[in-house]
């Protein structure tokens, strides 16, 4: 291995044992054709109510012989929710570009450039985790170097132990 | 006046939703300077790499652990690296296929955890047995790709990566051979690719991690406590506390893991409660803690509004949709055909409008997804996209209470059960 970095984004392509597709494979027609059915009677659920709607709009010009309603208030329920979706579109657009600014502006100008987490009360923290650790499962160099190690129920975590210990510490998350 | 803005919003939130992730989506492969390119990963060397602990949380595996172990010791390109299995209590043959398994791998060790407390316990052990500084958690059922580890790395040690608490990967489905793992492919990267592109690129900040495989750094775990043992989704919990704590979350779509999903509905459907659960108690837990400081977390603010609109508008499409099916049922009965026309035109109508944004959204998502390489699934997006929506509504609406008694202190005691699993390198049989 040199010390000269090379990329290491690209160099596999996906695994293919673990991706398991028998739909895209030879053989297995039972399981196509029952997924093929399967999926045209959900896509008619979807496409079904998207025809009718274009078909009404069109005043049945566009499949003559297919279902088209002529309600006043579908027309109207129809403007609503192109305005709507319109309005929706404009405001996410906007807010989104300012999230994205403030976003682009902390990775380019705060992560790089200072600790963001308290690094004091992290230390504290640590030092309370190691010190309970250390009492129920022995000291840190054994902890790390033992190869098997059971854990006996009565020593067990309580659910709230580890943030109880940080309040009575004065390190509480809050 | 207000309420009916309300309710307009409330109405049209799937519509909202999309075309906010799809705009997060397009502006993080665009404009976001955050995210990290192919060419920007660059190999560590051997004698630079930091030490990682691949801790394994399991409970009676037998079917698939020893695979994983034999592939993460074999296929991985990393060198400084020990696996750490936490067995919490397994009833199977686990412990002694593990113990088969040290005798042959120098760098596995095992945490038996002898009674059985839940995930989120076996960890906050596990955590101070672990020699890494950087602590990957990866289930039994999960493999990350061979240069996983090595792309992990590169996160961290750039130059903003010194605030960086977690990295979470991007799921890929290994079983897609039955029509529910199908939509299960479509879905990961829908919610899980866009969502998360969508929330790293325009809020800078993440609602979940991929519990399945996402590499922590060992301070950031110890700075929040540990994981939260009385949650029913330790990954959710754990990025809010991360991120409360000053700690940046980061979603890395190039990192890819795979894993194997539930392929039956009762499965799924457990699976999915459980998600639920978690994110309703982490709406709950975090509403506080956001309205403190509103300006400084705006970002959260919006996770937040996001979620309460997913939750209020299960309860409201629940209700609505059987409100409509009574309508229906007493038009029949009234032979009433002109209202029961006009009722289901109305219903129709609008469902059009959320089939074609919701299209728009699945288009914009697989073709952003791993290079495009899912477009073909697209062929079986209405499948996940008709009975998907049901699903989730039912399983946020009937977990909202448990969520309620357990982040207020009322519920019981949570252990794991963990599906059946199929073996990865299976081949044959449609099932």
């Amino acid at each position: 291995m040199t010390n000269e970095p090379e990329t290491t984004g690209n160099t596999h392509p996906q695994p293919k044992d673990f991706v398991q597709d028998n739909f895209f494979e030879k053989g297995h027609w039972w399981l196509k054709i029952r997924q093929v059915l399967f999926n045209f009677v959900f896509l008619a659920v979807l496409v079904v109510p998207i025809v009718i709607l274009f078909n009404s709009l069109s005043s049945g010009r566009l499949i003559n012989s297919f279902h088209y309603w002529t309600w006043a208030d579908g027309f109207d329920l129809t403007d609503y929710l192109n305005s709507a979706i319109l309005l929706a579109f404009v405001i996410i657009l906007v807010c989104s570009l300012a999230f994205l600014f403030r976003n682009n502006y902390r990775e380019q100008n705060v992560y790089p450039k200072k600790k963001t987490y308290d690094a004091k009360k992290l230390e504290e923290r640590k030092a309370i985790l190691d010190k309970m650790y250390s009492e129920r499962f022995g000291d840190l160099k054994s902890r790390e170097t033992v190869r098997y190690y059971a854990v006996d129920g009565e020593k067990n975590l309580p659910d709230r132990m580890i943030e109880d210990l940080f309040k009575e510490n004065g390190v509480e998350i809050r | 006046m207000t309420l009916s803005i309300f309710v307009q919003i409330l109405t049209l939130y799937p519509i909202i939703g999309a075309i906010c992730w799809t705009i997060g989506g397009i502006f993080y492969r665009t404009i976001y300077v955050g995210k990290f390119l192919d060419k920007d990963f660059k190999k560590i060397p051997k004698n630079k790499e930091p030490m990682i602990t691949i801790m394994i949380p399991c409970h009676n595996e037998e079917v698939m652990i020893e695979e994983t172990i034999d592939y993460l010791m074999h296929e991985l390109e990393y060198h400084n690296y020990e696996v750490l299995v936490c067995d919490d209590g397994s009833t199977d043959t686990t412990p002694e296929i593990l113990d088969r398994l040290r005798l042959k791998y120098d760098n596995l060790r095992v945490l038996r955890v002898n009674k059985n407390n839940g995930k989120a316990h076996a960890f906050n052990i596990g955590l101070s047995f672990a020699r890494g500084e950087y602590i990957l958690s990866n289930d039994a059922d999960t493999v990350p790709e061979p240069n996983a580890l090595q792309k992990y790395m590169n996160y961290f040690l750039s130059p903003g990566g010194q605030n960086t608490a977690a990295v979470t990967a991007n799921m890929d489905v290994q079983n897609r051979s039955l029509l529910v793992e199908k939509s299960q492919t479509v879905e990961f990267s829908s919610i899980v690719g866009i969502i998360k592109r969508s929330q790293m690129g325009v809020l800078g900040n993440m609602y979940a991690y991929s519990g399945a495989n996402t590499m922590y750094r060992k301070d950031a775990i110890l700075d929040c406590g540990g994981f939260r043992q009385d949650r029913a989704t330790e990954d959710i919990s754990i990025a809010w506390d991360q991120q409360f704590n000053g700690w940046q979350a980061v979603f890395a779509p190039d990192i890819m893991f795979y894993m194997n999903v539930p392929n039956t509905f009762n499965m799924l459907y457990n699976q999915r409660k459980r998600w639920a659960k978690g994110g309703t108690e982490a709406w709950l837990t975090n509403f506080k803690r956001v309205a403190k400081h509103p300006i400084k977390n705006a970002p959260k603010i919006v996770m937040l509004l996001d979620q309460t609109g997913s939750i209020l508008w299960s309860f409201y499409y629940l209700i609505f949709t059987t409100w409509l099916i009574l309508k229906v049922i007493y038009f029949v009965f009234t032979n009433d055909s002109e209202q029961l026309v006009h009722t289901l035109d109305m219903t129709f109508l609008f469902s059009a409008f959320i089939s074609m944004v919701g299209v728009w959204q699945l288009v914009a998502s697989l073709a952003l997804d791993n290079h495009g390489a899912k477009m073909k699934y697209l062929l079986f997006a209405p499948g996940y996209m008709v009975w998907y929506w049901q699903m989730n509504a039912i399983t946020i609406a009937t977990t909202f209470i448990p969520a309620i008694k357990t982040v207020f202190g009322f519920a019981g005691k949570g252990t794991w059960v963990s599906p059946t699993r199929t073996k990865m390198t299976k081949k044959g049989g449609d099932s």
